[in-house]
């Protein structure tokens, strides 16, 4: 030890530089990991950042990227498709053969076609698939989207008695009956339109599961590697918070194959990273859930047109006022509030141009959206907006508060309060919060007498339609719907647009119902996030639309 | 490089002095400022003699000692003026190489503290026997027999089973000895001892100097012997030099500075050790402390505390080295009449 | 020595427990509960809240909670996270990634900083010796995340000499970077330890009795200098490896590497209990031993030092 410490020192110096210089030296790109190569017109590899998926099991998946994954390997009833004018709709799957409805929307029947085999042999039936949503919705499964059977959603008939998380009454939904082996029903307890029930069947745990995995075990064990019948398949079990591998299912009876031979997804927790690998190379997609924020600030200039920035991603950012407080009972002071709030101007200044400001709840990516509902009140006017403060009645002590969780990115927040400071003359501050559920348990608690303090959320949808923007968190006990509005006209209208099956009459009663939200007042949103991603040169026709989804199979990769 | 080759380093047939050491200055570079720790000593020491340098802590003498040897770190010190000459080899200037050569095998010291100056982590076997595979180039048995044999000199009990074990396994008397044994293996011509009994009791000190003794008249080595202590030093030494604040004060034989000092520093000296046919209430010392290196005070450097001081002796310049009888010396502006007294209580 | 040795690791059994225990007391301390965290922004299907609830005993008071993971770790049960990966899996995967990215920190500190410190302490007040003074300070003074960023996007985009982030590349390419910030400041750290352990072992009186000796100054630094003044530098790198490895957090998130500060992180954040406790006793565990491999070389390196 003592005669070689000098020795060690200058030996294992000069052995880290070699290593250091024969990594660089020995592949073409740094880093040493090929990401992508192939031959002109499909083949090839590339790599895409996502955060780690909490599972892999269609019935329980409940993130964007669990769904992107999946969405590769199983086709299920219906299929998102982003159409020429940017919007997305529902379009059925090379699997489905028809689906219809005799009684205006109360019972559908789902005809697939023959002769679909999931991967490991199974052939898919009917009863694959009503095995699979019954397992879904059987409540000690414990699975994530079994609630999409249910009264929030699509309203099964016999959920009720499923979906029980200790002693449900029965094992199956009565309404799902399996008619032969390419056909089965299923009976609504209330009527959907269709377009809102293609919608519901477009999410993932409506994709069918082989007989192995319909068990609480056995869906852990698909969850490792699942099996399925779409383009892509997966060789080997995944390797948690690293990355998952699919390659090119060449039994997939579909019309579109895949384009490329590999995809190789990539767990990146910290998207700084991704950037990085971006940049350097290393990596060929960023953007599943937007670009990190430090790199909106120089992506169109380090990757020019491989950097796409369009409007209308299906989230929004909303905020809550507690009207049953002194501080906000008066509709002139919670306008006042928002008229003061130059939202253009953060857009701008805080996120480089990557969002929109809302006048609605809806986004122009959906049908319907992207029209103007708030109207004047939800336009920037500091003298207007002290006006209305004035005939309100002002705030007690002349402040407000707006609730922000510790941790959490508060730069929105803070130019928020700075301009209803400057712009109303009313003081603002944030009130931190340790967790989510602390600062929702004391928005509840709020009453008559207290101060309060405004709620500010944020919301993305599942699919895009209107009803999805706004029932789930302004429908009377909706699930999301942490203020606790509740408005009978409201729920009236919602419920009356879900049964149309005019797509128009639909699109327009949800519109109504928007109107009476923005009538009360409680609650407006504030910006649509744009749909921002980057890629590298190695890969072409990289699409994400406003969902979060990529265009996995039509990627292509570049030759060398 | 074998040790006859060694041996011969400095003029053939050399008959002067072992070691000349002539107006020596040494001088320290201090943040504070600059230390002048030896101003202008001189002694000689030839084959088989003994020579003992006395004085206070800060008077200097080891600081001599660790120049004759080489080993002062030369910044911050450095040797303006002066003169060592080792057979006739002139040491101030000598490159580091070179000094290495003559450190060890010519020119040895041992220390006062044994533990401090042995290294702890390593078997004081292994600390001997480096000095044959080093100089003498032999091979590890052979400078482990060698350095069982030197320690049996030294009279250091079971050596053979001892050699493996570490410095502070050993009592304070035996660690001397080992210091001794690793010091004089090599058969160096001149060994200086700084302070090699202050820090062992009386027993012991009177063993560790009888070796000293015994290994000189064996092999003619000349000794330098530094120390505090002018009881040790009557029964070694034949020769004394006596320093304050870097100087000469007095230089002559034992028997001379012992019966007629001509210094009243050298008086206060003597007159403060204990003596066994008194008693008295209190022991007479020096009054006052040692110059600051940094400010000596003009003139005598003793004028502060000494007795007779008079105005002659706070001004420059200092009294010079004046000969009040034959091979003795002293600086002292009232030398003589100091002499004459014959050593009276001043 | 034997006996020593044994006892020191029958002391580490209670000390498991108490950890434990006390870990699983914090987590539960901490404000909030796992169920509203997963609950969080998305409408949660009660029947999967109740499933979780169920599964993890969260309903459960604390000491049966606690008692139930100390049985289940008998029967090599380990617990597993909400998104159902099995503890012990999570320890087989992030444990060696954790581990090479400590150990490469490791290897650059040690053989740099010691290195360097040499360096500095036999050239001390040279150039050499304030540039590197300087440097240390620097490194020891900028925060963690500011030198892995820079670092990050200097050697990893702009060069493009190493991967800036994951462990695709394999070990030690992928580690080179994270190694050497991780590294950093106790790289800083040990040369100036050693510079200063150095220079006053050059002080001593058994170096200037070496020198009297005639030895060279090679065989001076090598025998008499480096081995005495190791102790305190040894002291602090046995602790400070298994301190890289728990406090990889920050240069794990920002060069994405899956390895135990990553996992902590995110499970102190969603309130797994199980996760944190096993994950945090693993690292107790880690440090013992490397105490008690220091401990065990202060006998090799100081014969002064003996244990009964």
């Amino acid at each position: 030890m003592l005669r070689t410490r000098r020795g060690l020192a200058l030996v294992g110096a000069a052995a880290v530089a070699a290593l250091g210089l024969s990594a660089c030296a020995s592949s073409s790109t740094p880093g040493g990991d090929t990401t992508s190569s192939a031959p002109a017109g499909g083949g090839g590899t590339f790599s895409i950042a996502i955060e780690e998926p909490q599972n892999l099991t269609p019935s329980n998946c409940y993130d964007l990227y669990c769904f992107n994954v999946l969405n590769q390997m199983i086709i299920g009833i219906y299929d998102f498709e982003t159409q020429d004018d940017g919007s997305i709709k529902p379009v059925p799957t090379d699997l489905t053969k028809a689906v219809s409805t005799s009684d205006n929307g109360k019972t559908w029947t789902i005809e697939i076609n023959p002769d679909w085999t999931f991967t490991n042999g199974e052939k898919i039936t009917a009863k694959t698939f009503v095995d699979t949503w019954n397992f879904a919705a059987y409540g000690p499964n414990g699975q994530q989207l079994g609630f999409v059977f249910g009264p929030s959603q699509l309203d099964v008939v016999g959920y009720d008695d499923v979906s029980d998380a200790k002693s449900p009454k029965a094992k199956t939904m009565s309404g799902l009956k399996v008619v032969n082996d390419t056909t089965l029903s299923m009976e609504l307890n209330k009527p959907l339109g269709e377009s809102l029930f293609a919608n519901f069947l477009a999410g993932p745990q409506i994709l069918p599961m082989p007989s192995t995995a319909l068990t609480v075990s056995g869906s852990e064990d698909f969850s490792k590697q699942p099996i399925g019948n779409g383009p892509y398949k997966m060789d080997t079990p995944w390797t948690p918070n690293q990355s998952i591998t699919l390659v090119k299912n060449p039994d997939y009876k579909g019309s579109t194959p895949g384009n490329a031979d590999q995809i190789d997804f990539r767990v990146y927790n910290d998207d700084n990273a991704a950037w990085a690998d971006l940049q350097a190379g290393n990596l060929d997609i960023l953007g599943v859930s937007g670009l990190p924020q430090q790199a909106l600030a120089t992506a169109e200039q380090v990757l020019g047109d491989r950097y796409v920035n369009t409007a209308g991603a299906l989230q929004f950012g909303y905020y809550a006022f507690p009207q049953q407080t002194d501080t906000f009972k008066n509709k002139d002071v919670r306008i006042a509030i928002r008229k003061a709030i130059n939202y253009q101007d953060i857009v701008d200044k805080l996120l480089y141009g990557t969002a929109t400001v809302a006048q609605s709840f809806a986004p122009s990516t959906i049908p319907g959206g992207g029209t103007d509902i708030c109207g004047d009140s939800c336009v920037f006017d500091a003298a207007k907006a002290k006006q209305l403060l004035e005939q309100g009645g002002g705030v007690p002590g002349n402040k407000v508060q707006i609730a922000s969780i510790q941790g959490a990115d508060n730069s929105v927040r803070k130019a928020v309060c700075n301009q209803i400071q400057q712009n109303l003359g009313v003081a603002c501050t944030l009130k931190m919060f340790p967790d989510f559920g602390a600062m929702l348990d004391a928005y509840a608690k709020l009453g008559a007498g207290d101060t309060g303090f405004i709620l500010a959320l944020g919301w993305g949808a599942d699919n895009p339609t209107i009803n999805n923007m706004i029932a789930p968190l302004f429908g009377t006990g909706a699930p999301s719907n942490y203020i606790g509005y509740s408005n009978k006209q409201f729920d009236e209208l919602v419920a009356r647009g879900n049964a149309e099956q005019d797509p128009q009459a639909q699109i327009n009663d949800w519109l109504e119902a928007e109107k009476v939200l923005y009538g009360d007042f409680v609650a407006f949103a504030t910006t649509f996030p744009n749909t921002n991603y980057g890629y590298s040169e190695h890969v072409s026709n990289v699409k994400i639309n406003p969902q979060g989804f990529v265009n996995l199979a039509e990627i292509q990769v570049n030759g060398s | 490089m074998s040790r006859a080759v060694r041996k011969t380093a400095g003029a053939e047939g050399w008959t002067g002095p072992l070691l000349s050491v002539e107006d020596l200055n040494v001088q320290f570079k201090t943040r504070d400022g600059l230390v002048r720790a030896v101003n202008g000593v001189s002694f000689e020491l030839n084959a088989g003699e003994t020579i003992a340098i006395l004085g206070e802590s800060g008077s200097g003498k080891s600081v001599t000692a660790q120049a004759v040897m080489g080993i002062l770190d030369m910044p911050p010190a450095s040797i303006p003026k002066g003169s060592i000459r080792l057979k006739g080899r002139e040491l101030v200037g000598l490159s580091e190489k070179d000094y290495r050569e003559i450190r060890g095998t010519q020119i040895a010291m041992i220390f006062q503290d044994a533990l401090s100056s042995l290294n702890p982590v390593i078997s004081v076997g292994e600390q001997i026997a480096e000095m044959y595979r080093l100089h003498d180039g032999l091979s590890r048995s052979d400078a482990k027999t060698a350095a069982i044999d030197v320690m049996q000199r030294v009279r250091i009990p079971a050596a053979a089973q001892r050699f493996g074990d570490y410095p502070h396994q050993f009592s304070g008397g035996m660690r001397q000895r080992i210091m001794i044994a690793m010091m004089i293996s090599q058969r160096p011509q001149l060994l200086i001892a700084d302070e090699p009994t202050t820090a062992l009791d009386v027993t012991v000190q009177a063993q560790v100097m009888e070796l000293l003794a015994e290994l000189q008249r064996d092999s003619d080595m000349g000794l330098i012997l530094i120390t505090h202590d002018l009881g040790v030093v009557a029964d070694v030494a034949q020769r004394i030099t006596v320093m304050y604040a870097g100087r000469t004060m007095e230089q002559g034989t034992v028997d001379e500075i012992y019966d007629q000092p001509a210094n009243p520093y050298t008086i206060g000296l003597l007159e403060s050790i204990p003596k066994l046919a008194e008693t008295v209430e209190r022991l007479p010392a020096i009054r006052g402390l040692p110059p600051n290196l940094l400010q000596v005070p003009p003139g005598c450097p003793f004028h502060p505390r000494c007795p007779l001081a008079q105005d002659v002796c706070r001004r420059d310049p200092r009294p010079p080295l004046e000969t009040v009888s034959e091979g003795h010396v002293s600086s002292c502006w009232f030398a003589k009449e100091v002499h004459a007294r014959g050593g009276l209580r001043v | 020595m034997g006996r020593y040795f044994v006892r020191r690791l029958l002391q580490m059994i209670p000390v498991f427990f108490g950890t434990t225990f006390l870990i699983y007391a914090l987590m539960f301390a901490l404000p909030g509960n796992p169920i509203d965290t997963l609950s969080r922004g998305k409408p949660r299907n009660p029947a999967y809240l109740q499933y979780i609830i169920d599964q993890f005993n969260l309903n459960d008071p604390f000491i049966v909670q606690y008692f139930k993971y100390i049985g289940g770790i008998f029967t090599g049960n380990f617990g597993k996270t909400f998104n159902n990966v099995s503890v012990i899996d999570i320890f087989m995967q992030r444990i060696p990634v954790t581990l090479q990215l400590a150990a490469t920190a490791f290897v650059i500190e040690l053989v740099l900083g010691i290195a360097l410190g040499i360096w500095t302490a036999l050239r001390k007040g040279g150039p050499f010796d304030h540039l590197s003074l300087l440097a240390t300070l620097l490194l020891i003074a900028t925060p963690i995340f500011v030198l892995g960023y820079v670092v990050q996007w200097l050697f990893g985009v702009k060069l493009g000499w190493l991967p800036p982030a994951g462990i695709q590349a394999g070990w030690p390419t992928s580690y080179i970077l994270p190694g050497f910030v991780l590294a950093s400041a106790s790289f800083a750290f040990v040369l100036r330890l050693t510079r200063q352990s150095l220079l006053e072992v050059f002080g001593s009186d058994y170096v200037r009795a070496a020198r009297a000796k005639g030895l060279p100054a090679w065989t001076i630094l090598r025998k008499y200098s480096l081995r005495n003044s190791l102790i305190p530098i040894v002291t602090f790198l046995g602790a400070d490896f298994a301190a890289l490895m728990g406090g990889a957090v920050i240069t794990e998130g920002i060069f994405n590497i899956p390895g135990i500060g990553q996992q902590l992180y995110q499970s102190i954040r969603l309130h797994e209990s199980v996760v944190v406790v096993g994950l945090v006793t693993v690292l107790i565990v880690a440090y013992l031993i490397m105490n008690l491999l220091v401990d065990l070389l202060y006998g090799v390196l100081d014969p002064r030092i003996r244990y009964e």
